[in-house]
């Protein structure tokens, strides 16, 4: 009696088209979904009181980012009017988008107690406003506006790029300065460092032994205790004999299939057999 | 098979065998070599008796293990789960002839499902912690004659351990979890026997272990949270290990195997997706006076009073909450003492926070700092709110009002600016009505927060309404009412979908979403 048939077969043709298909869709609809991860720019704005007349914005720096920003954005609206505006114009001068400037010039303190709270807003010559903006390829200006009045940020729009700067399947990483993607789990590596691979994808890759995932063993499914054996059916439609109560199946097929064709192309199904 | 079986057992009568003439044989061969040498050659002679039977002492195994052969190799024969018999060599351990080949820490696979299911995340992405369930995964080749119903029996010791590295290169060990595979103590788990295994090693050969578990539990109070010291070692080291040793009266255990160390990291990961648009993380300056437990049971109540106030209630799902175990040495950041004390220099306390571990994990984290030299306070834009160690956790949504929702306080503030500033602050800051929950006409409500009268003053300040009466911006709400007014709520929200904004996001929606929630409405 078959009881349940894990399929492991990884069809890479399939997944290219379909991260075609979708990097065809995000660059043409500019959507980026919630919460994955993306090209994004900071923006990190000086505000200088000027004379006690009016406060000044210049350029502090400019930086390429790659994460889960996306509730970072602070996109403009009229009807939460922000301390100043940052205006994003595309190389053809149309306005891409607008965002919020936050003060940062000012902060309170204060203590509470019985008698009462007691605060004091505090006010300060000079600060550095960070701005998250999607990243886009044709990005061409940023003006801040501020009181009526717009400054030009200079910005070398030739800095923005977009790159990956968190790790992938196979990619190596240091503890100090790097981490996975997301998705991706830090398997520790001999020389003190990590490799990120999908871990409980039920894929046991290159990365991946019996130390550091479970994807790298099986053992038989509960339900059955310790009284199971497994067929093993190839896309050459080989299928090998049942294996008797053996839970490090999966090292053994393996070991079976060394020298012979990777496994995650190989195997069809993994299918469980009562005894 | 009775070939095989044969074989094997002309192989361990021969291992006998060679055991038991060794010495004999090679006492002999002196003895005649002494004979035909002068006297001075004897001293040389015994010398290199000594010397060789050292060796063949070293080289020998022994088939019997006893108290008396403690750690020295022996050989046995093992069966394997589909009862072929073969040899292994390894140390008396216990009275045992134990090969370990591994002892490795992995998560608990139950602990790593729950947190997915319980606390949004998957545990294996975000690293390891002190704060984890573990299994100490050992694989290990036993004698035969320890039957699978008997594997329960053989008593493995082992630790947890962090492992400190001195100058010289020496290791300082601290003791974080106890284990034995006996049920020594009711209240300390070991080793159980959970399978057979097969390995493939690294020279190619194919071995079947027996793998041995041992589970450790660290959430939700941290391995050994009773052992400070311990705790605040495994921070320092950012690393654990478990090995196998054998305890000792009266004297500190010796280690027999030492495990693989496993890298830790210092950002314990409360709850919340990794994708989750907000993140808080949590820190303790040096002088807020903080263990370990205390910052994390501070920062639990800091969530868990969080998560009870709309609009955060309703959207929990759209916020992490992390805390850095280290310990963050604010004597170096310079005070600026007035009225009130605070961090003067933003850029240093930005500086020594982005070396943390959970920056590093999140990307734009929001931070909330637990000190004792400070007054709590809130820059505007700055990435972190500071809040002062001794005081409440509903201060820390009151904090977070400001810096994550742009709200002002609703009472009546010193402003502590110059006096050339003023025209400027007020002209250019005050009036425009970036005050959000502060209005400088009652009208000012009616635009997009309903028909109500709001004629209440101060809010910040002097000439400024505010929507309510009490509220968590004001001192009743933070004493005791601890809820946002409709109007705080609503800009809360209006930040919550910050990034929605262009669509569908706009205050009047979000303050109508905020009348249906449990805030304080108007009259």
């Amino acid at each position: 009696m078959i009881i349940q048939n894990k399929n492991i077969k990884f069809d890479w043709k399939v997944l290219a088209v379909a991260l075609f298909f979708m990097f065809f869709v995000f660059s043409f609809n500019g959507v980026i979904a919630e919460g994955s991860e993306s090209c994004y720019v900071k923006v990190n704005i000086n505000e200088n009181v000027i004379n006690n007349e009016s406060i000044g914005f210049s350029l502090n720096d400019i930086s390429n980012i790659y994460g889960t920003y996306s509730g970072a954005v602070r996109q403009y609206s009229e009807d939460i009017p922000p301390f100043a505006i940052l205006s994003v114009y595309s190389k053809t001068n149309g306005l891409i988008g607008k965002y919020d400037v936050g003060n940062a010039l000012m902060f309170i303190v204060e203590d509470f107690s019985d008698s009462g709270p007691t605060g004091d807003l505090i006010m300060s010559d000079s600060g550095v406003a960070s701005v998250i903006i999607p990243y886009g390829n044709n990005i061409g200006a940023m003006k801040v506006e501020f009181n009526g009045t717009e400054t030009d940020l200079n910005v070398d729009t030739s800095k923005i790029k977009c790159e990956r700067t968190c790790k992938i399947e196979g990619e190596f990483g240091s503890y100090d300065s790097d981490r996975c993607c997301l998705g991706f789990a830090p398997l520790q590596q001999n020389d003190g460092g990590f490799v990120c691979a999908k871990v409980g994808d039920g894929i046991c890759s290159l990365y991946e032994d019996y130390s550091n995932s479970e994807d790298c063993y099986y053992s038989c499914p509960k339900e059955f205790g310790n009284n199971c054996s497994v067929t093993i059916v190839r896309n050459d439609t080989t299928v090998y004999p049942p294996l008797t109560n053996l839970p490090g199946i999966l090292d053994i097929i393996q070991r079976w299939l060394d020298n012979e064709i990777n496994l995650q192309e190989a195997v069809v199904g993994v299918n469980w057999l009562s005894m | 098979m009775i070939a095989k079986k044969f074989i094997f057992r002309a192989i361990e009568i021969r291992l006998i065998q060679i055991r038991d003439c060794k010495y004999v044989f090679k006492v002999a061969k002196y003895r005649s070599f002494m004979k035909k040498r002068v006297l001075l050659l004897v001293v040389f002679g015994i010398l290199m008796i000594v010397y060789l039977s050292g060796v063949f002492a070293e080289t020998a195994l022994l088939d019997k293990c006893t108290y008396q052969t403690e750690g020295q190799k022996c050989f046995a024969v093992k069966k394997d789960s589909s009862g072929a018999l073969s040899i292994f060599e390894g140390r008396c351990y216990n009275d045992n002839c134990i090969n370990v080949y591994s002892s490795t820490l992995k998560l608990d696979p139950d602990y790593v499902q729950k947190t997915i299911k319980e606390r949004s995340f998957d545990p294996r992405e975000q690293g390891f912690t002190i704060y984890d369930d573990y299994v100490c995964e050992v694989l290990v080749e036993v004698p035969s004659y320890i039957t699978i119903s008997s594997k329960h029996d053989i008593l493995f010791e082992s630790v947890l351990v962090t492992v400190g590295r001195n100058q010289d290169g020496s290791e300082n060990e601290a003791e974080l979890a106890v284990g034995t595979s006996r049920s020594l103590f009711a209240s300390v788990s070991g080793l159980e026997f959970k399978e057979f295994r097969t390995i493939n090693l690294p020279n190619g050969e194919k071995r079947e272990f027996e793998v041995f578990d041992w589970k450790i539990k660290g959430w939700p109070d941290g391995l050994r949270s009773y052992d400070v010291n311990a705790m605040e070692l495994a921070i320092k080291n950012k690393n654990l290990r478990c090995d196998i040793v054998r305890f000792q009266v009266n004297k500190p255990y010796i280690t027999f195997f030492k495990g693989k160390e496993l890298k830790t990291n210092n950002c314990v990961r409360l709850e919340g997706s990794m994708k989750a648009p907000t993140t808080f993380v949590r820190f303790r300056m040096t002088s807020a006076g903080f263990g370990i437990p205390q910052l994390v049971a501070r920062s639990k109540e800091s969530v868990s009073t969080f998560e009870s106030i709309e609009p955060f209630k309703t959207y929990k799902s759209d916020f992490a909450h992390l805390i850095d175990l280290g310990d963050y040495d604010d004597s170096i950041l310079p005070i600026k003492t007035d009225r009130f004390d605070y961090y003067s220099n933003y850029d240093s306390v930005v500086s020594i926070l982005s070396k943390s571990d959970c920056y590093l994990k999140s990307t734009l984290p929001l931070s909330v700092l637990y000190s004792g030299k400070t007054s709590s306070y809130s820059p505007w834009n700055a990435g972190f709110i500071v809040i002062n160690s001794k005081r409440l956790a509903i201060l820390d949504v009151h904090e977070i009002g400001h810096a994550f929702c742009g709200l002002n306080d609703e009472y009546e503030c010193k402003i502590s600016i110059s006096d050339s500033f003023r025209s400027l602050f007020y002209n250019l800051v005050v009036f425009p009505g970036n005050l959000m929950n502060c209005q400088n006409s009652p009208d000012g409500f009616k635009r997009w927060f309903g028909d109500y009268d709001r004629k209440l003053e101060p809010c910040t300040y002097s000439s400024l309404y505010r929507p309510s009466d009490n509220s968590l911006m004001n001192n009743e709400g933070v004493q005791g009412g601890q809820k946002f007014n409709d109007v705080s709520c609503a800009y809360c929200l209006s930040m919550i979908k910050a990034s929605e904004r262009a669509k569908d996001n706009n205050i009047k929606t979000n303050w109508q979403e905020c009348m249906k929630m449990d805030v304080i409405k108007p009259s």
